[in-house]
């Protein structure tokens, strides 16, 4: 059955991952034995479950789609989805205990990580970046956000003076 | 030669282009240059009433692979396009004169778009003997190259061979082979390292300069960030794989035939910053790491004297993340306070993001 919770779901991956760290990567020159594996800020965005796992060999942004949207896609190829940050590409991988996922590097290899609290405290910093809203000036000022909008595609400012 | 005032949108419609190809090539530079679909409007817009660019293509110790790779483009336009939107008043390997009318060209270009034609460079000087190892047309190559850097508007260092010496400066470097921008110190050098470089981050960088009227944003080490901002191991297909320390062990194992991680197998891809993960070859098709080898890292500094291509990547502590320019506050991160450390992570959240908003880059 597939996982819906989202603490449940962080803890299941670090759980796989911890596995992953002792039978394969420890002795790999890839490995920083000063971090470990932990989830972190998992929650639930809409139709997604969104967070970030750290590792000691990597920093990924990680996301659950509630709905069937990765059951057609194979392991490997790259789905889009939008954060308030933008959009991020993911790369669909499949994970024996929580199925199907998508993943977006944040760091890798992790050696620019002293011990996991700045570990933690970045992937925090960089969670909080890429779901809060982005504060646009343009909005702030009472103008419109987009850039593209009726009153300046009728005035024809979008495409410039045609000289 | 030079094509005076004539447009490139002029030319393309005299050979019989159709509006319509032309506004899907404007639209497909724009996705490729990362661009929003207003930049498309302005690239159609200022291919349609700037005056072409014309482009001087010169060639020092090299394999011209940046040549036939520049030639491959895959969109069907980009014979027609590219070498229609650059005047390219002068490429040895590609142009019809020869002799002392090739030669005249240059000095034509020179005298008669002062400041304004672009300088392309693959391949590079051999400074050793007073340049005696490259002569061209008569004279050392590193003269020429000097003498045409002189009076450019910008320089391209085009592939490994221009942007950092590549093999032919491979220890002792007997020749002393040098990257251009040791010989060129005062003007504006875009490195476009590769090797060869993908065909469309060539387009997409001739088009963005001539179209833009200026060179793209450049990391400290002077690549533009549209494309070599991203490090092949973080938009690789392979890396979930890695992420599960599943690994080929050697070649035609089983492991190999599901496709694993190539890193035990010498895969540069974690120090590798290109777009080949991204963008791939031949339109998109495959890249090397896609075909089963890996990454041998040829757009970085020094690939040729790293040990061999087979060798595995024991020493990423040295080089990799702290060589982008983006992420420069990491390395400091481990000992410097929390305000580094949030810096550095919304930097990075913000390199994933794909542009929203492309002011930034055709202003």
């Amino acid at each position: 059955m597939k996982v819906t919770d989202p603490t449940e779901f962080g803890a299941l991956l670090a759980e796989h991952y911890r596995l992953i760290g002792e039978r394969s990567m420890r002795d790999l020159p890839v490995y920083n034995d000063s971090l470990s594996v932990e989830a972190v800020g998992f929650e639930l965005h809409g139709e997604v479950i969104a967070g970030i796992l750290i590792t000691p060999w990597f920093m990924n942004v990680v996301l659950l789609p509630l709905d069937d949207r990765l059951a057609s896609q194979r392991p490997g190829a790259s789905f889009a989805h939008g954060f308030p940050v933008g959009t991020l590409d993911f790369t669909v991988a499949d994970i024996d205990a929580v199925g199907r996922i998508g993943t977006c590097s944040l760091f890798s290899p992790m050696f620019d990580f002293g011990d996991i609290d700045t570990a933690r405290a970045t992937a925090t910093a960089a969670l909080a970046e890429i779901v809060s809203p982005r504060v646009d000036p343009a909005a702030a000022n009472g103008r419109p956000a987009s850039a593209v909008d009726r009153r300046s595609l009728l005035r024809g400012s979008l495409t410039g003076a045609r000289t | 030669m030079g094509a005076g005032t004539e447009t490139f949108y002029d030319v393309i419609r005299r050979q019989g282009i159709t509006r319509r190809s032309f506004h899907k090539f404007c639209s497909l530079t724009a996705t490729s240059l990362g661009l929003g679909p207003l930049a498309a409007t302005r690239i159609a817009n200022a291919l349609e009433t700037k005056p072409r660019v014309p482009v001087i293509w010169m060639h020092g110790l090299e394999c011209t692979c940046c040549s036939e790779s520049f030639i491959r483009s895959a969109h069907p336009l980009a014979k027609d396009a590219i070498l229609s939107m650059i005047s390219l008043d002068y490429d040895d390997t590609i142009m019809a004169a020869a002799g002392h009318q090739a030669e005249a060209i240059l000095e034509e270009t020179r005298a008669k778009y002062k400041g304004q034609y672009i300088l392309a460079v693959e391949g590079n000087p051999p400074l050793n003997e007073d340049g005696m190892f490259c002569i061209d047309g008569g004279r050392p190559f590193v003269e020429k190259l000097k003498l045409m850097a002189e009076d450019a508007q910008a320089i391209i260092a085009w592939g490994a061979c221009a942007s950092w010496g590549c093999v032919q400066a491979a220890k002792p470097n007997p020749t002393q082979a040098t990257p251009i921008d040791k010989v060129i110190t005062n003007k504006p050098i875009i490195k476009v390292p590769g090797c060869p470089p993908i065909a469309e981050v060539m387009t997409g960088v001739v088009t963005f300069i001539t179209t833009f009227g200026r060179l793209p944003e450049l990391d400290r080490q002077g690549r533009p960030k549209m494309f070599y901002s991203q490090r092949i191991h973080d938009k690789c297909y392979r890396r979930p794989h890695f992420d599960a320390g599943q690994f080929v062990e050697e070649w035609d194992d089983e492991a190999a035939r599901k496709g694993f991680c190539l890193y035990k197998m010498g895969c540069k891809g974690p120090t590798t910053y290109n777009a080949c993960s991204t963008v791939r070859w031949n339109g998109g098709v495959s890249f090397p790491i896609q075909s089963g080898h890996g990454c041998i890292g040829c757009s970085e500094e020094g690939f040729w004297d790293k040990g061999g291509f087979y060798d595995r990547l024991t020493n990423i502590k040295q080089f990799g993340i702290e060589k982008n320019a983006d992420q420069v506050g990491m390395a400091a991160a481990g000992v410097v306070g929390a305000a580094v450390v949030a810096h550095a992570a919304v930097t990075a959240a913000k390199r994933l993001a794909t542009k929203r908003d492309d002011a930034d880059h055709t202003k």
